[in-house]
């Protein structure tokens, strides 16, 4: 996965049309029903309704999902397991599973490693609605309307911007550090001084370039008459009844059907 | 190493967003005063949360052939000091959130008081007392980059002992387990940063020495002339 996959997919998917509210309310539902409801089986209905909502309603291909959860999955798996593994022996010894030397595996560290997974795959999964559906500059576009300070989603927006203009720029210096061998793992230690020592460069050159690049730009800006905010305009979308009401009933059923499986409504 | 979107519980969630609030607000104030006096600052602040997001994703060289990436708030700490790190780096996170799927939004609060709070108010405290106690610029920027990899480790570590108590030993047993298992990759990835902090900050001396003297991250000394030419993959 690049840097970009996501936004990429977010810029293609159908769902761009869509109004940024209605997409936040219903991946930060979901996200809240994840958080929220008893893992089994809150967590399972919201995983299902946001693969549901990715693959099929928002046309996001199988591929870019996969490349988004997997960095997240890592991270819960080896979360997980050492959440499952406890240290030091535990004094009810029928509460033991399995014990190896300091460490021991039972039904409590079981349930709370299997809780960390099942809710940490599904609240990934229910932002990913809105990662792979809402272009980043929609998202700061749509944050005006909740009154946060024109300059602080001015830094945010033009950093997102310059991400890209910098992004550009490691690529090049990168691929002629290596055109020049920079990178060849020969000489004492496999060439590791002058590796490192080029990746301070590239960074360093990265930095200036882009300290170069914002001063110009400031001065670009200055002398249009940009001097207040940066304001662009906005997209009219027109917003879904319909998409609505699947939000609210599929939030409140995913809460609704804890009730009866699970006997409460809480995690 | 942020903690995922969905992995603490709401009460928590709510806690580290209260205890990351008044930092992020200090930090956007102290932002807005400065884009207000100096306009010019506008573009730079966001080119500082660009630099720091593409730090990230930049890889570092290891031995063995795998790699690692910095954190990069030890570099922006250095160069910009930790009020504006804090709101800086929660806008990263937001970011590396919705475009890295790295973080989540219902633990932005926990990963920004680890890795925008902690991380760079400990790395610029080692920062100024090595400074202080007349220590070269070289070991004040290792100590920084350091100590800020080190304790955003430490408060994360911290953070998931606390949501996941360990069943025989409780939160000290459970931050043992945690602060082990996550050394074997943070501990080697802080002193690499450490070290490549210094060989930046060495090759920035040389490329843009006036104005580190300007941002008074440089002590005084003779002014390197300008017109040597700086190694050449500076302008690769």
């Amino acid at each position: 996965m690049t840097i970009t996959s996501l936004d990429d997919a977010a810029w293609d998917s159908p769902w761009r049309s869509r109004p940024v509210g209605e997409k936040v309310a219903l991946s930060l539902g979901l996200v809240a029903t994840a958080l929220c409801t008893p893992a089994w089986p809150g967590t399972m209905f919201v995983s299902a309704v946001a693969v549901v909502a990715i693959l099929l309603l928002a046309r996001i291909r199988p591929k870019v999902l996969w490349q988004a959860i997997s960095a997240p999955l890592v991270f819960l798996l080896l979360g997980g397991v050492s959440v499952l593994v406890s240290v030091g022996g535990s004094p009810d010894q029928t509460a033991v599973w399995w014990q190896g030397g300091p460490f021991s595996i039972g039904p409590a560290s079981t349930r709370q490693a299997a809780n960390l997974f099942a809710h940490g795959m599904a609240g990934t999964l229910a932002l990913m609605v809105l990662a792979l559906t809402t272009p980043m500059v929609d998202l700061l576009t749509w944050m005006r309307r909740l009154h946060v300070p024109d300059p602080l989603l001015e830094i945010a927006s033009l950093t997102y911007r310059l991400i890209f203009v910098l992004l550009d720029t490691v690529v090049a210096s990168h691929q002629a550090q290596r055109a020049r061998l920079g990178d060849a793992p020969a000489g004492p230690w496999h060439g590791l001084r002058r590796r490192w020592e080029n990746t301070a460069a590239l960074m360093g050159s990265v930095g200036i370039r882009a300290w170069s690049r914002a001063n110009r730009l400031s001065d670009g800006l200055v002398n249009r008459g940009f001097e207040s905010a940066l304001l662009t305009l906005s997209v009219q979308r027109t917003g879904s009844w319909r998409f609505r009401t699947i939000t609210v009933l599929v939030i409140v059923g995913s809460w609704a059907a804890c009730w009866p499986i699970a006997g409460r409504l809480w995690r | 190493m942020h903690i995922a979107e969905g992995v603490l519980s709401p009460t928590e969630c709510a806690v580290w967003y209260a205890a990351a609030a008044p930092f992020v607000i200090h930090g956007a104030r102290e932002v807005i005063r400065q884009v207000r006096d100096h306009p010019e600052n506008k573009l730079l602040l966001a080119t500082a949360g660009a630099f720091t997001f593409v730090l990230s994703a930049i890889k570092l060289p290891s031995v063995s052939g795998s790699s690692s990436h910095p954190t990069g708030t030890g570099v922006g700490t250095v160069l910009f000091r930790p009020p504006v790190m804090a709101f800086l780096g929660m806008i990263v996170l937001i970011f590396q959130a919705l475009l890295l799927a790295h973080g989540g939004i219902s633990t932005l609060g926990a990963n920004t008081f680890s890795m925008a709070i902690a991380g760079p108010w400990v790395g610029y405290g080692f920062y100024r007392l090595t400074k202080r106690l007349g220590g070269p610029d070289a070991l004040a920027i290792f100590l920084c980059m350091v100590f800020a990899d080190f304790s955003t480790y430490c408060v994360t570590s911290f953070q998931l002992a606390i949501a996941f108590p360990d069943p025989n030993t409780g939160i000290m047993g459970a931050a043992g387990k945690f602060l082990g298992i996550f050394a074997i990759t943070q501990v080697p990835l802080a002193l690499a940063e450490g070290v490549l902090g210094i060989l930046l900050f060495r090759f920035l001396a040389k490329a843009a020495g006036p104005q580190l003297r300007a941002l008074g991250v440089l002590s005084g000394g003779p002014e390197p002339a300008t017109d040597l030419p700086v190694k050449e993959s500076a302008d690769v």
